[in-house]
């Protein structure tokens, strides 16, 4: 396999860098994973990330266990128990978790035949590995990752970073902002993350993180999927089911700019002043049972009751299948609410504006307008419709009127981690700077280690 | 002796005669059980909490406790919102078919990972662990001149502590070298406003001095403010939780329990909102699936609307209402649950010639 010569400039030990990086973006709920090369100099795509969900899966009903991977090869979700190695943003589970990364991507001999078929086979001691973790871990977390890097797996290189560093170099969803080219990252970036444990939101410079700015709300996807399940159980239990609910917040569930508004749309009435319901936004959505229906759907709320009966039994159905129905009224928008307002639970903390202030309000005062230009907002909760619409009008209607502000969600919010890994992963230069080999990890100790990744240089 | 009932429940104390006691003014501890014994303020109901608000109000010790029990309510629910394995799962992890050297793999290359694999902390038990170590010694990342060591590991996010003195450790212990440096570092040292995508012109010239009282534009901070700042050590995971909204705002908004519309009627037994008498009755009636009604209940929930309207023909409009209905209107019990209700359905009598469902 062909290999740089060692520049002489970079501080890299004399061992050199493999050509191929494998970036794995380790999040909460998927795991995205791929490939790229500083050889190689075709552009990079989103197309060479893989998603694999990062959970072990037990289904009651097929009695089998689905890990990483396997789940795509999954019939039937009902009543499927998840497990996560992941933690609030962080691998605590390493059993787990090896379990799913030797199916997901590393060359294991039985195997084989699943890593030929996403391309995502390697070997770890020719591959660099750029890993990913939600900021502010717990130096042990930080400590037992490195270990298993190197120790475990034995990658030849590797570079451990927080996530919202890596889009930095991802490219910048503003329009007006001049594309650079890989491996530069953009000067200043408020970035909000919005994922499944918790949502960050980091102020950016030149991709490195300014950590006295970091602050995290506790509300993220998974909480959203909880208090889901919670308003649907008061009608249909669905407390065991997550992967619908899951489905069913994805489908349904959008983020209302005026909250009061919507609320009155949706309400029946009192006894003495019975109303319409507004069918606009009240929906019914039909249950998966797996066999006929294997996707659940939603149409608008048929409001003639009988209807409901006799679609539970079959009558009046296309192809006379039972259909179950669900009807989502005000859950459609009170639980992305929660984000807004997280008091509705009576959790104690300030809302998404709210956080993005305080964290504004740990920056000097010359750099506050820099920052509220330059908001990018990734992360799989950020997919909700009307996201991104509400926190600009709320962050408008908190800040002086004399500001720009810019908001902008990424093109993939998701995979944009992975793309900013990517690009970085494709200048040598870049990659170079940050890399740390297993000699260097043996010769230094993990404490150094530590210190390099955070970005502090010398002893 | 006495000098009337108490305000509150205490337990019975009986003042033992003994040999000396004298015959002196003073009092003695009565114990009232129920509100029956006070007729004055006896509404007739046994409903505890309504009894404890008309005789006289509660002390600010229970008005604490009841909030306190009131907050571990709310915090429990929002761990369990926030809860990643949704029921306690044991799921084993199947052994690999086919995998050639069997045992070793499964159990870790090293020491170190074979006690990593095998651990099964849970993030609750690193986080503490942390504050531990932070609250014995100063923080172990790296930082070798550890901030003071009167900086308790606290839990209060950082917006809402109180500014303490500036600690040492922001600033980086050893100063970067030249060729080290990753190629972002560099550009600290050009122009800030040149490569700027935002429309601010003559940030360069901008100084403490320049007084412009139409447009005051604050200082960009100095290539030394920046180096401070990207230097500084990663918060710890408490530190940086989200802090409360500030005071003054309004307080959290209430829905209804049954249907998610605002909550305008809250239930004095437990503390429920609902929106409607509709669906209070819903509530009530513990979700359609068991059918199970006694008159008492109608009599609160009827007072409970009676503070709503102050119309007592309300009242009596409502328990005939709801006599009717129970008598005569039953509903098929279908698959719903309401889990409000769920654990406290055991604590109903019935009452004579009703039976359930």
């Amino acid at each position: 396999m062909a290999r740089q010569k060692s520049l002489s400039t970079t501080a890299i030990s004399p061992n050199d860098l493999a050509s191929r990086t494998l970036i794995l973006d380790n999040g909460a709920h998927t795991i995205k994973a791929g490939f790229s090369s500083h050889l190689s100099s075709t552009p990079i795509s989103t197309t060479a990330c893989h998603v694999i969900p990062n959970c072990i899966a037990r289904s009651t009903r097929d009695r089998r266990t689905y890990i990483g991977p396997e789940l795509t090869t999954c019939a039937d979700f009902g009543d499927l128990a998840y497990r996560r190695p992941v933690e609030k943003g962080y691998v605590v589970n390493w059993e787990g978790e090896k379990a799913i990364w030797e199916r997901g991507f590393l060359a294991n001999a039985a195997n084989a035949a699943n890593n030929d078929e996403s391309g995502l086979g390697c070997d770890p001691a020719e591959t660099n590995l750029i890993l990913t973790e939600a900021p502010n871990a717990p130096i042990s977390l930080q400590r037992n990752a490195d270990e298993m890097v190197f120790e475990e797996f034995n990658f030849g290189a590797y570079y451990r970073t927080i996530a919202p560093a890596l889009n930095a170099y991802a490219p910048s969803p503003f329009p007006s902002t001049t594309a650079s080219p890989a491996g530069i990252p953009l000067e200043c970036m408020l970035l909000i993350d919005a994922g499944h444990s918790h949502t960050t939101i980091t102020p950016l410079y030149h991709g490195r993180p300014l950590h006295p700015a970091i602050r995290r709300l506790e509300i993220g996807g998974k909480t959203l999927t909880n208090r889901l399940k919670d308003l649907i159980s008061r009608t249909f239990d669905v407390h065991r089911e997550d992967h619908l609910v899951e489905e069913i917040k994805e489908d349904v569930c959008y983020v209302s700019p005026s909250f009061t508004r919507d609320l009155e749309r949706t309400w029946k009435g009192g006894r003495y002043d019975g109303r319409e319901v507004d069918s606009s936004v009240v929906v019914d959505y039909v249950l998966p049972d797996y066999e006929h229906i294997k996707r659940g759907f939603y149409r608008p709320h048929d409001t003639d009751v009988m209807n409901l009966r006799n679609r539970a039994l079959g009558i009046g159905t296309e192809t006379g299948r039972r259909e179950h129905v669900v009807t989502l009224g005000n859950e459609r928008f009170t639980v992305p609410e929660l984000l807004f307002t997280p008091s509705d639970i009576g959790m104690r903390q300030a809302g998404l504006c709210g956080t993005v202030l305080q964290s504004l309000d740990a920056l000097p005062e010359g750099l506050r307008q820099a920052y509220l230009a330059n908001v990018v907002v990734v992360g799989g909760t950020s997919l909700l419709p009307g996201f991104v619409e509400r926190l600009e009008s709320e962050l408008r209607a908190a800040v002086d009127e004399a500001t720009v502000i810019r908001v902008a969600r990424a093109e993939s919010p998701v995979k944009n981690v992975w793309m900013g890994g990517a690009r970085l992963a494709a200048d040598e230069a870049a990659l170079r700077a940050v890399m740390i080999t297993r000699q260097e990890w043996a010769e230094n100790g993990e404490g150094w280690v530590r210190r390099r990744f955070v970005g502090k240089k010398g002893r | 002796m006495a000098t009337g009932p108490l305000r509150f429940r205490t337990p019975h104390i009986e003042e033992l005669p003994i040999a000396q006691s004298r015959q002196s003014a003073g009092f003695a501890w009565v114990a009232v059980s129920t509100a029956h014994d006070d007729p004055a303020k006896n509404w007739g109901t046994t409903n505890r909490k309504r009894a404890r608000a008309s005789l006289g109000g509660q002390t600010e010790q229970q008005k604490e406790a009841l909030s306190a029990r009131v907050q571990r309510e709310t915090e429990r629910k929002i761990k369990e919102l926030n809860s990643d394995n949704s029921r306690d799962v044991v799921i084993d992890i199947a052994k690999k078919p086919g995998s050639s050297t069997g045992g070793a793999f499964k159990a870790g290359k090293t020491t170190g990972t074979k006690k990593i694999l095998a651990s099964g902390k849970t993030f609750a038990h690193y986080l503490d662990d942390e504050e531990a170590e932070i609250a014995r010694t100063g923080r172990r990342d790296g930082d070798a001149d550890a901030p003071a060591a009167a900086q308790r590991a606290s839990k209060t996010p950082l917006a809402r502590r109180k500014p303490r003195a500036d600690s040492s450790a922001s600033h980086s212990p050893a100063p970067s070298a030249g060729p080290m440096a990753p190629p972002p570092i560099p550009r600290l040292q050009t122009n800030d406003s040149s490569v700027a995508p935002i429309p601010l012109d003559g940030l360069d010239d901008d100084d403490d001095e320049e007084e412009d009282s139409e447009d005051p534009l604050p200082r960009m901070p100095t290539a030394a403010e920046m180096e401070a700042l990207l230097n500084a050590p990663p918060l710890t995971y408490n530190q940086v939780r989200s802090a409360p909204p500030p005071a003054g705002l309004p307080p959290p908004r209430r829905f209804c329990d049954t249907c998610g519309y605002w909550g305008r009627v809250r239930c004095m037994k437990c503390g429920a909102m609902t929106c409607s008498v509709v669906l209070e009755d819903v509530r009530l009636s513990g979700s359609r699936k068991v059918f199970v009604r006694w008159q008492a209940l109608g009599a609160y929930s009827a007072l409970a609307y009676h503070d709503f309207t102050g119309s007592i023909w309300t009242i009596v409009n409502m328990r005939i209402t709801k006599y009717v209905w129970t008598q005569y209107v039953q509903e098929e019990p279908t698959e719903t649950v309401f889990p409000h209700n769920e654990d406290r359905r055991h604590d109903r009598a019935l009452p004579e010639g009703l039976s359930p469902g």
